[in-house]
């Protein structure tokens, strides 16, 4: 029974998701079915977080069953007026691998999703996972499904950080509501379907972009990094919010990327609503946030889409705004993770920035972490930033590393010991951007073959390239 | 403009290949096998229980309870909600505060306080303490006897955690003497 009731939640969630999906993208845009199931989860958990933390911490007097009907309610409404607005050709053709190589890796990706679910399964959530984050999720499946005030402000319970953001434990909350209990084992489950989501979205996206015959090889990438999968803190079944943000940012850098190669302004309405989401779900998606604005203005400058700019930046600023103020009034209880942000400070510890340098070099070259997934990633994108045909494409090269250099950044203002501060979380900060990553490797397979082909006087163009 | 390219990429890999192998390839490159084999495996039998206390089950291995998540659940139901309690913990046990946590993410909407037993002459740590208006009116013992006059009423949770009301308070190190 349990079972059924979380597919339920699953359900409404992803029907909410598929509303906003079809609502947000923009007409006569090719989408592939794979790649709108995946946005659907992604905006759905975006939707009903939001929508249960609104309705249940700011009253209108609901809670338990009619909170959670409230808002299922919701999502069949948002789903109804998705369908009367479709305006999208689904493109069923390419969801489907072709060939007997596409289908015999397209299993591996599979496969993926079942260690991924294997290690889950005998794993225990991390420190972080737990007392971040799922025991958010624990206080308001047992306060009626929202978290109360008296919980931020709690003089002993500063170590779940109550400042952090809520999608994931209000999603996590929505399922425990469901099923009747809150149940850790359950909610790892979740995490999978953001592993399935990133691995979706890789597959779809790297047709897009590349070619057909690349789309297989992102999730192949993936492999190759121990943190992500099988072990370490922020990987996906660690219950780490990092990996779900990872997942988010890739999203938006698809539709950023998208945006930079067709020039369609209507792709900043599904752009500014994924990356509005990031500072919703980590602390630190405010600075991928702001990364990504900063490089879509780039190009919204260029061609004076002023307009439509308003609906990449709106999204994100509203949860910004929102989650701040909503924090003057809970006056959370959290200590002091970093000094002030001045130039005096900068002053002083400057001489952090070459043992910082080190210490990120030695992590991505970490094996046990990463394998050799930071070299090949070195290697595609110097191969993308020196290719003159996808200028474009160096849009991915920057979404990867410009986050990298403000966080290793950040920890020259680190109030603790600043090394063992980054050698306890930069790992995670890396799992951030490692999906984009992935990304940029298996673009740069189609490049090579492209250029190829036009050396032998046989183009193999692919339409979507 | 293909071959430069090729070349940076080449020389790059070597460059980054020599400095995380190092030494002879072959030895290096056995080692980073081991090294994988010792994390997975770290992983896989870090086995938890399984089921809805997957996690504080696993966590709370160290208080050698049988389902102890449960039980824990179970003793902190004779607690009223609004009642402090506040965990008195021995200063060299490394798992305190993940014990402490584990208790407290159990134990909502209790309020529960932490006091960290000086080890070996340091000073006692108050940590988490409830404010002054919560009276604490439990006291939670982990690896550390309480004071004989609490002792009657004490209810053992396991070998390792014992629970006793608390009618009057002392000072905070006076519970660590023993």
């Amino acid at each position: 029974m349990e079972i059924v009731l979380f597919a339920v939640a699953m359900f409404l969630i992803i029907a909410a998701g598929c509303g906003v999906s079809l609502i947000a993208l923009p007409r006569q845009r090719s989408t592939n079915a794979i790649e709108l199931l995946c946005l659907s989860f992604l905006f759905g958990a975006g939707f009903v977080s939001i929508a249960s933390f609104t309705f249940g911490t700011f009253g209108f007097f609901i809670a338990g069953l009619s909170l959670r009907l409230a808002v299922a309610v919701l999502c069949l409404a948002v789903f109804a007026l998705g369908l009367r607005a479709r305006r999208q050709r689904l493109d069923w053709r390419r969801a489907l691998p072709a060939g007997r190589c596409e289908w015999a890796l397209s299993l591996w990706t599979l496969t993926a999703v079942g260690i991924a679910a294997w290690v889950s399964s005998v794993r225990a959530m991390g420190w972080d996972g737990l007392f971040n984050w799922e025991i958010k999720a624990r206080v308001a499946f047992l306060s009626g499904g929202a978290i109360p005030l008296n919980f931020y402000s709690d003089p002993t319970r500063p170590w779940t950080h109550p400042e952090y953001p809520l999608l994931l434990p209000m999603t996590e909350a929505w399922l425990y509501g469901w099923m009747g209990r809150a149940d850790q084992a359950m909610a790892q489950l979740l995490f999978l379907f953001f592993f399935a989501a990133a691995l979706g979205l890789l597959y779809a996206s790297v047709s897009r972009f590349g070619s057909r015959r690349a789309q297989v090889w992102a999730p192949l990438v993936l492999l190759l990094a121990p943190q992500l999968i099988f072990s370490g803190q922020g990987g996906v079944s660690s219950g780490y919010a990092d990996f779900p943000l990872a997942v988010f940012y890739l999203a938006a850098v698809i539709f950023l990327l998208e945006y930079w190669e067709t020039d369609d302004a209507r792709l900043l309405l599904p752009f500014g609503l994924l990356a509005g989401a990031m500072p919703w779900v980590k602390s630190e998606g405010a600075i991928l946030w702001s990364c990504l604005i900063a490089m879509a203005m780039i190009r919204v400058i260029r061609r004076r889409d002023w307009r439509k700019a308003a609906t990449a930046v709106l999204p994100g600023l509203a949860v910004l705004i929102g989650w701040r103020i909503f924090l003057l009034i809970a006056k959370p209880s959290t200590g002091e993770v970093f000094l002030p942000l001045t130039p005096s400070t900068l002053r002083d510890n400057l001489w952090r920035a070459p043992l910082i340098v080190r210490a990120v070099a030695a992590e991505m070259l970490n094996w046990r972490h990463w394998g050799p997934l930071w070299i090949v990633i070195a290697a595609a994108a110097l191969f993308l930033i020196a290719n003159r045909r996808r200028k474009r494409l160096v849009v991915l090269p920057m979404s990867v590393f410009l986050p990298i250099a403000l966080y290793a950044g950040v920890y020259i203002f680190s109030a603790w010991d600043f090394l063992l501060h980054l050698n306890n979380s930069f790992p995670r900060l890396l799992t951030q951007v490692s999906l984009v990553a992935a990304l940029m490797v298996a673009i740069v397979l189609p490049i090579g073959r492209e250029r190829k082909g036009e050396r032998d006087g046989s183009t193999q163009s692919d339409p979507n390239a | 403009m293909k071959k430069p390219i090729i070349a940076i990429i080449v020389v790059c890999l070597v460059i980054v290949a020599m400095l995380s192998l190092g030494g002879t390839m072959k030895r290096r490159a056995t080692s980073l096998l081991n090294r994988f084999e010792n994390a997975a495996s770290r992983q896989m039998t870090s086995k938890a229980a399984g089921g809805a206390y997957d996690t504080t089950d696993h966590y709370l291995k160290p208080l050698e309870i049988q389902h102890p998540s449960e039980t824990l659940l179970k003793a902190m139901a004779e607690i009223p909600p609004d009642d402090a309690v506040v965990f008195i913990a021995a200063g060299d046990d490394e798992r305190s505060d993940l014990i402490h946590h584990t208790i407290s993410h159990l134990s909502w909407p209790r309020l529960i306080g932490e006091v960290r037993c000086g080890a070996r002459g340091a000073p006692t740590e108050l940590m988490y303490l409830p404010p002054a208006r919560e009276p604490v009116k439990w006291l939670m013992f982990y690896r550390v006897a309480p004071p004989p006059d609490l002792t009657p009423s004490a209810k053992m949770i396991g070998p390792h955690l014992i629970l006793t009301p608390a009618s009057e308070l002392k000072e905070w190190k006076s519970y660590c003497s023993r």
